[in-house]
């Protein structure tokens, strides 16, 4: 491969993940349809499905795993599939189900990792280790499944990459580790790292993640930026008398249901003129509450389309 | 992690034979060679003290007896045998060296792929930047060597048991070199052959099935082949019909000229399989572990 020439590539996108048209089908199983999708450089961007939505396929497919049956799937400019070596020199990745060589210890796995990558990649390996509270001297096989979740996540994470794909990786981890998976994430993300986070967590998604990616049945079916997502709430209210009319600076981006005496407003811009008008309708019982991405993933997954 | 901001982190280049690949490959071949190599030295120098308590006069007269069909099968004359090279030449196809053989080729080229696929460790390993084809390429390199040593180690056993026993001191132990090439080129086409299979597989198990399967029928179609000179033309369908190290050492002037083209055939086979398991592997989807 011409290197000035993947230099200028790389150069030349900001964006640093990309599909078009990425379809992968096995015999009359589509496993991935037609999905378009762009992650940019420096986002936390979080993949949500149910198992078999095609998560792990979309994943496998960036990592040139497999074949795209149609369209393509680019890293940093270059096709997964054929320039693969090239785009796993730039890719971290941690599979959904870790199995690590049998016959080595921490210690070894480590070192084996580091062969293959960078030279600062000892240290950082040695200094995460040490931070998740993890044994080296053991065999892979006397590792209980968490220790070697970690191990791999240590594996993982020590890699210099641009980019981070880990499917599902608190999987397996008590909650402490978790939570310094999660700031780990986020120092990835800040030392300029893109983080691609596959889970079934919707609470980790949510407070680690800038944008997701939802699928269903192989399809993308919605993207939603979390900003906008946090900035979204649900007021529920009984009505004491009838509902007067909405001001006219009120009602862009909100949207009102009525049913009997249940009110139920949906708000997608900023609270506070809202709160102001609320204060002056004959309500009871006013519960607020954050929309959140369980309701955003429940719209699809349960089959309804916005 | 107080790093520098990675958004224009270096990456390193791939190298097509990385030192880490070497390590793990002698590292996971290394219990499994030592093992056959002390099994081959030990039975070789064994066969030879057994050799040495026959009374050769006595095995000739007992083989004049057999049918003429054991004596097509065996590829030597039976008056051969009944000589100390003749003995000691068929410790090359004697079932405890065959058996040592046809592990380690099968044993080493089924866990090149189906057996890393099958573990799971295919996936981490393939996410770092090395190329399908240095795995193939480097285990078989891995895999040749042990061959050639196994090979060795044979002839290593035979001159081991008569540096001992005594036994056929007068012998040109130069003369079984061919039989030990030719061993080392049936190990080389059936390690290349098995890591062909393999690259197609995704279950270990099931890959040993299947080559077991064909060794078992490239065997009976040599021994019919043999037994039987109308079914001759299936000499032709069987690799283990250029595998011939007995007749090699009891025919020491034709030795080399009859091991050029046998091993030509087993070597040539294998490169070719090599290359077709490397093709494969590089094409094929790689499944998500069982």
């Amino acid at each position: 491969m011409n290197g000035s020439l993947t230099e200028v590539r790389i150069a030349m996108t900001q964006k640093i993940v990309e599909t078009q048209q990425l379809t992968k089908r096995y015999g009359a199983v589509t496993a991935l349809d037609d999905c378009h999708l762009t992650i940019h450089r420096g986002e936390i961007f979080g993949l949500l499905g149910p198992n078999g939505a095609g998560k792990t396929t979309l994943l496998r497919l960036l990592l040139g795993y497999l074949r795209p049956t149609r369209g393509r799937a680019l890293i940093d400019g270059l096709d997964c599939y054929r320039e693969s070596v090239a785009v796993h020199a730039r890719v971290a990745y941690l599979p959904g189900d870790v199995r690590l060589f049998h016959t080595m210890t921490g210690d070894d796995v480590l070192a084996f990792f580091g062969r293959l990558r960078d030279r600062g990649y000892a240290e950082r390996a040695k200094r995460l280790a040490k931070r998740l509270d993890l044994q080296l001297a053991s065999r892979t096989t006397a590792m209980s499944t968490g220790m070697r979740q970690k191990l791999a996540l240590v594996a993982v994470l020590a890699v210099d990459a641009p980019t981070v794909i880990l499917d599902e990786p608190t999987t397996n981890l008590d909650p402490t580790v978790r939570k310094e998976v999660a700031a780990l994430v986020c120092e990835a993300q800040a030392a300029g790292q893109t983080v691609v986070f596959s889970s079934h967590v919707l609470e980790e998604v949510e407070r680690l993640c800038g944008r997701v990616a939802i699928l269903r049945r192989g399809k993308l079916v919605h993207e939603q930026l979390l900003s906008t997502l946090r900035r979204q709430h649900c007021i529920r209210a009984q009505l004491r008398s009838p509902m007067p009319h909405v001001p006219t600076e009120l009602s862009d981006g909100v949207s009102i249901e009525i049913v009997g005496h249940e009110l139920t407003i949906v708000t997608a811009g900023e609270l506070s003129p809202l709160l102001a008008w609320l204060a002056t309708l004959p309500l009871s019982d006013v519960r607020i509450k954050s929309v959140g991405l369980g309701a955003v993933y429940e719209q699809f997954h349960a089959g309804i389309e916005s | 992690m107080s790093q520098p901001n990675r958004l224009e982190a270096t990456v390193p280049s791939s190298s097509w034979f990385p030192a880490a690949l070497w390590v793990k490959a002698f590292l996971e071949a290394r219990l499994l060679f030592v093992a056959e190599m002390l099994v081959i030295v030990v039975f070789g120098t064994i066969y030879v003290w057994l050799t040495s308590q026959v009374d050769l006069g006595a095995l000739g007269t007992f083989l004049k007896a057999l049918p003429a069909t054991f004596e097509r099968v065996a590829g030597v004359p039976f008056g051969s045998i009944a000589t100390p090279e003749g003995r000691l030449a068929m410790a090359f196809v004697d079932p405890v060296t065959v058996f040592v053989a046809t592990s380690w080729s099968i044993a080493r080229g089924s866990d090149c792929i189906s057996g890393e696929i099958g573990r799971g460790t295919m996936e981490l390993l393939l996410a770092q930047p090395v190329h399908r084809a240095s795995i193939v390429v480097i285990q078989g390199i891995v895999t040749t060597l042990g061959a050639a040593l196994i090979a060795f180690s044979t002839w290593s056993g035979i001159w081991l048991g008569i540096q001992i026993t005594g036994f056929a001191a007068e012998i040109e132990l130069t003369q079984f070199v061919p039989s030990a090439m030719n061993l080392f080129g049936f190990m080389f086409f059936l390690a290349a052959f098995s890591t062909f299979v393999s690259a197609f597989g995704r279950d270990r198990r099931r890959t040993v099935g299947l080559l077991a399967g064909f060794y078992l029928v490239q065997l009976v179609m040599k021994i019919v082949g043999r037994a039987a000179p109308s079914c001759g033309w299936l000499l032709y369908g069987t690799f283990l019909g250029a595998f011939e190290p007995q007749s090699l050492a009891i025919h020491p002037e034709t030795a080399w000229v009859e091991l050029a083209w046998r091993n030509g055939c087993l070597i040539g086979l294998g490169i070719a399989a090599y290359a077709a398991a490397a093709a494969v592997f590089c094409r094929r989807d790689l499944p998500a572990p069982l």
